[in-house]
């Protein structure tokens, strides 16, 4: 049984794997900036694969809220001069408010109903930014987003590598948060949802409700991935708020497995250095991930994460779970 | 006669052109075995459906201890008392029969459920003494959907009583069980009066009719006899319902 079926603990075996993952990356990728992209991207697919594991829930609509984070945090840093970390912290508030607020239309409708209620709020964000051009530029973007120090004037991030680390401390934070939740009443009460919806609301739980705060707590993740791209990337192309992403996001999710906390890190990992590596010797690498997914999809549900996993564990009999 | 704890007052559904319950008007007395009886389709789930707040009723109120519950959803009854377990098992089987009990105590513990900054508490307090009530200590790290079907039922009423309830409602908590379970689970209901009312829909006559207080006949929807079993049994409409289903 993998970690979220039941909760796993916190902190376990897989807190110290990531902390080492995030130190390492730097100096095993080629570039800083490939690392940067991974971690940024492990964040956002941590809010698709939050849902759909430990709630339930096929989102087609984290990419707006990866949108959402990455603009609002840009406009902060370009037009208002917020220094990074409060620009960071709003951009993925802001997203987990309208997370929340699209929640309260969306999660009572079941099934195939609200991935399409996703899917048209994902759509209709990437018009709401073309619409409101004189905010978010439009076509164009927005360009030359600086990068101030994290609060006060204290702590520059002049180079790459100090961004990185920023970066990576906001991923090992979120890892942190998701795994923590994972583990509490709150999380139980998730994955109650998700076994049987009808007997969790006969017990007395207020299903809407808790289905809201997940919602919005995927939101927030999926704001602050958005937050940490234009962080990283230091200007917002308006891509960042296309249907492409969201879909990106469900397929880093799927590959790495929603079965515990850390996998999206080898989703996103898988995702971010295939696109590297590939696609400067075949253009249509994207096939590649294609295969890759039906090929999760028919023989490996537990993605990435649980292949490692049931791997790891036929290597150590006698540990296995009564 | 004392004020009933959960009555109701001329309940009508529809689906559309059909009319499920049509009237029915019930008095539940606190500390009571009340049953429900009927032949199939009668409008017995529907009636329970609507009691505990699955689906509203097209027409008339549900009243709870003098408080009007009637488009009250069911999550929020649970908090006022009241408990159900389903006709067809309803449990998660994915998790530990420990972990199905630990949720349903967790459900009514205040503002516990929204605890997301520490881990579970894995006891509850209660839990043991529930799976001990409903004869499920020795399996309680067993995965729920392992359990045998007699096993199963036995667990859906301990998820109801984990809520302390005033009131419980059990949909046919005996349907598929072995002779030995029967007897078992029938003590176990008799055992829950009167210090919780109990509401019970149940085929087994011989059961309904030795352990219950009064009983409630519905037929297409309606309540067609009302009484204690002795008055039951002998009456004549409801011998005309069961027409040779050999009551």
């Amino acid at each position: 049984m993998s970690a979220f079926r039941e909760g796993g603990r916190f902190p376990d075996l897989s807190t110290a794997g990531v902390a080492v993952a995030l130190v390492a990356l730097p100096f095993v990728l080629p570039t800083v900036t490939l690392a940067s992209e991974l971690v940024v991207f492990a964040v956002a697919a941590m809010s698709c694969a939050f849902l759909l594991g430990m709630v339930g829930l096929l989102s087609f609509g984290q990419g707006l809220f990866f949108g959402i984070g990455a603009y609002v945090s840009a406009i902060l840093l370009r037009e208002h001069g917020w220094a990074t970390l409060p620009a960071v912290a709003v951009g993925a508030a802001a997203s987990g408010l309208a997370a929340g607020m699209l929640a309260v239309l969306a999660v009572g409708r079941r099934g195939v109903y609200f991935v399409m209620l996703t899917l048209a709020f994902a759509q209709m964000g990437y018009f709401a930014m073309l619409a409101l051009k004189d905010y978010t530029g439009g076509e164009n973007g927005l360009t030359g987003v600086p990068r101030p120090p994290l609060l006060g004037g204290l702590g520059t991030l002049a180079t790459a590598e100090t961004a990185y680390g920023l970066l990576a401390l906001l991923a090992f934070a979120a890892f942190l948060l998701v795994q923590r939740v994972s583990a509490s009443p709150f999380g139980s009460v998730l994955r109650a949802i998700r076994e049987n919806e009808a007997r969790a609301e006969a017990l007395g739980y207020d299903v809407r409700a808790f289905k809201i705060a997940a919602f919005a707590l995927a939101g927030m993740l999926g704001g602050l991935a958005g937050a940490m791209h234009t962080i990283f990337l230091g200007f917002v192309p308006p891509n960042v708020i296309e249907l492409e992403i969201s879909e990106r996001l469900i397929i880093m999710a799927i590959i790495g497995g929603t079965g515990a906390p850390a996998a999206p890190f080898l989703g996103a990992g898988f995702y971010v250095l295939m696109a590297d590596l590939l696609s400067s010797l075949w253009p249509r690498w994207l096939m590649l991930v294609g295969f890759m997914l039906i090929a999760i999809v028919l023989f490996m549900r537990g993605g990435l994460w649980g292949g490692a996993a049931s791997l790891f564990r036929r290597l150590r009999p006698g540990r296995t779970r009564s | 006669m004392t004020e009933p704890l959960l009555a109701t007052q001329d309940i009508g559904v529809r689906f559309g052109d059909f009319r499920a319950l049509s009237e029915v008007t019930l008095s539940v007395m606190s500390g009571t075995v009340h049953s429900v009886i009927g032949p199939n389709g009668a409008g017995k789930t529907t009636l329970f459906n609507v009691l505990t707040g699955r689906l509203s009723p097209s027409e008339g109120r549900v009243v709870l201890a003098g408080r009007d519950v009637t488009r009250l959803p069911a999550h929020r009854r649970v908090h006022l008392g009241m408990a159900r377990s389903f006709q067809v098992t309803n449990i998660f089987p994915e998790l530990t029969v420990g972990e199905n009990l630990r949720l349903a105590l967790q459900a009514v513990s205040g503002a516990q459920p929204w605890i997301f900054w520490r881990g579970v508490d894995p006891d509850l307090g209660r839990m043991q003494a529930v799976a001990e009530e409903v004869g499920l200590t020795a399996r309680i790290s067993w995965r729920a959907g392992d359990l045998s079907h007699g096993g199963q039922r036995a667990l859906e009423i301990g998820m109801a009583l984990a809520a302390d309830p005033r009131i419980i409602f059990l949909d046919e908590p005996l349907a598929g069980m072995g002779i030995d379970d029967v007897h078992r689970t029938k003590e176990l209901i008799r055992g829950l009066a009167p210090a919780r009312t109990v509401v019970l829909i149940e085929h087994n006559m011989r059961v309904v009719l030795d352990i219950s207080e009064q009983v409630t006949v519905l037929a297409q929807g309606r309540t067609i006899a009302e009484g204690p079993p002795a008055l039951i049994r002998g009456d004549a409409a409801v011998r005309e319902a069961y027409l040779g289903s050999g009551m």
